[in-house]
């Protein structure tokens, strides 16, 4: 019986390739060719979701710059369990972009929490972030997105992609907050069952309030 | 700024979905934060909803970045660790405080002790230089990857450059030798500092704005919190490479290395702005 034995390479014979795992110990640790190696593996995703936040190349670039030169300050930081490096590093990426598009947003919306407590340049880690990004393939996750009625579509892409807030959501689509609450809510539970993961949250409140 | 409002398990559940695609007000989003770093429930729907959102990333199209992104970001990786604001720098970095501005934080955060070797066996087996040429190779990728290769003179500048960094990685292969990354903040200026055990110092910068008149960059050595030590002169010519050789008083890792412009030679103390600046550590270490 050799079926114990490990095979963690998939390519017999080929040196096997580090581990996003790997490389960000190597960032912890400050080796500027695990940064290298980690920027190549995933910066056309990065730059791609900059990109589409900001809607602008300069601005992107530095989003994308500002955001790994924070995960490599902050890889001590990241915690193993709950969730993939790729999508810590994505969702770093993609707080950074909305970020840099509500300071530039000329509102009066931006209420003075934002300003006062945080320094200009602090990068804020994800809240949440789990590993299912890195399982799924792109059509399925478009397939769900698809699966949701506009207006549910609507919401979430104005708060994921435009980075509007509730309020700002709610002025824009001529709905009360509650609506935009439920709306989102539907939406993030239709696409974990479209994904086909298990959900247990209850959808209790209809999008009518 | 003031305190976040205290939420019950129900209202955080409530606020989940837009804590999730982090569309509430901010003071929502730092209470809704507070309540799950003290709560005794998991609030699984949080890592459910968020998992729900981040799967988004992926409808999105990968898009090539300009290729001068790399170049500056690793450039400003590397100043990281020469102005000690990286985590794994030793908290010796802190001298480059009273040169650079520090990044308030930075310097209280641990140093994880442990370093997993990335590169495969073989490079274990060049042991201590492993380390030295994954550095050159990332300075000169940082120098040419700021290059426009139709230039003549900045190939030129290049080949200079690359010169001054073999010729510093030989005195950085001798016992008792510290190097340095020397950057300025944004990394336009970037080089190698090389101290050897008798204090000789082999020092190779790029960037450098040329010198005119008598104008020259000075070298400086500054130990602890003690005052910076001239420990050489140099001109700089219109490719902005310097390679330069200087005498240090110390050779101790922890010292820092700074680069001033002085309007003459023979300067006893530095005028402001620094240049450059870096701080020694032992290779091996």
């Amino acid at each position: 019986m050799n079926d114990t034995r490990p095979d963690p390479a998939a390519v017999p014979g080929a040196p096997a390739a580090p581990t996003d795992e790997q490389l960000l110990a190597g960032l912890a640790a400050g080796q500027l060719d695990a940064l290298d190696a980690l920027y190549e593996r995933y910066k056309t995703m990065a730059y791609g979701i900059a990109r589409r936040i900001t809607a602008d190349d300069v601005l992107a670039e530095d989003v994308v710059q500002d955001a790994f030169l924070g995960a490599w300050r902050s890889a001590g930081r990241y915690v193993t369990g709950r969730g993939s490096v790729k999508t810590w590093l994505l969702a770093i990426v993609h707080h950074r972009a909305i970020d840099s598009v509500r300071r530039r947003r000329p509102v009066a919306a931006l209420p003075e929490e934002e300003t006062g407590s945080l320094t200009p340049d602090a990068l804020q880690l994800p809240d949440v972030w789990g590993e299912v990004s890195g399982r799924l393939d792109q059509a399925q996750v478009h397939a769900a997105l698809a699966s949701l009625s506009t207006a549910q579509r609507e919401a979430v892409e104005l708060a994921y992609f435009g980075g509007l807030s509730q309020t700002e959501i709610a002025a824009r689509t001529g709905v009360p907050l509650g609506t935009v609450k439920s709306r989102v809510r539907l939406a993030l539970v239709a696409m974990r069952r479209e994904l086909g993961l298990s959900v247990s949250i209850g959808v209790d409140a209809e999008g009518s309030s | 700024m003031t305190e976040p409002r205290v939420l019950t398990c129900d209202e955080a559940r409530d606020l989940a979905p837009l804590f999730a695609i982090r569309a509430l007000e901010p003071a929502d989003m730092a209470a809704v934060r507070q309540h799950l770093a003290g709560c005794s429930d998991a609030h699984p729907e949080t890592l459910e909803l968020g998992e729900a959102a981040t799967a988004l990333l992926d409808t999105v199209e990968p898009v090539q970045p300009p290729a001068g992104l790399k170049s500056r970001l690793l450039a400003a990786a590397a100043a990281d660790l020469s102005e000690g604001r990286h985590p794994s720098v030793s908290s010796a970095a802190s001298a480059v405080a009273s040169v650079a501005p520090a990044t308030p934080g930075a310097l209280a955060a641990a140093a994880p002790a442990n370093v997993i070797d990335l590169a495969a066996a073989r490079e274990r087996r060049r042991g201590r230089l492993s380390w030295l040429v994954a550095v050159a190779a990332v300075i000169a990728v940082v120098a040419l990857g700021g290059l426009n290769l139709s230039l003549r003179s900045e190939l030129g500048a290049a080949q200079a450059y690359q010169d001054g960094v073999n010729r510093a990685l030989d005195l950085a292969a001798q016992p008792g030798s510290v190097t340095a990354l020397l950057a300025n903040a944004d990394g336009s200026v970037s080089g190698f500092g090389v101290v050897g055990a008798d204090g000789t110092v082999r020092l190779t910068m790029r960037g450098l704005g040329p010198t005119t008149g008598s104008q020259v960059y000075t070298a400086w050595a500054i130990e602890g919190d003690g005052a910076p030590v001239p420990i050489g002169d140099f001109t700089v010519g219109a490719n902005g490479v310097a390679t330069a050789t200087a005498k240090s008083p110390t050779a101790a890792p922890g010292a820092t290395l700074a680069l001033t412009l002085e309007p003459t030679r023979g300067a006893t103390a530095p005028t402001l702005p620094i240049v450059a600046a870096g701080v020694t550590r032992d290779p091996a270490g």
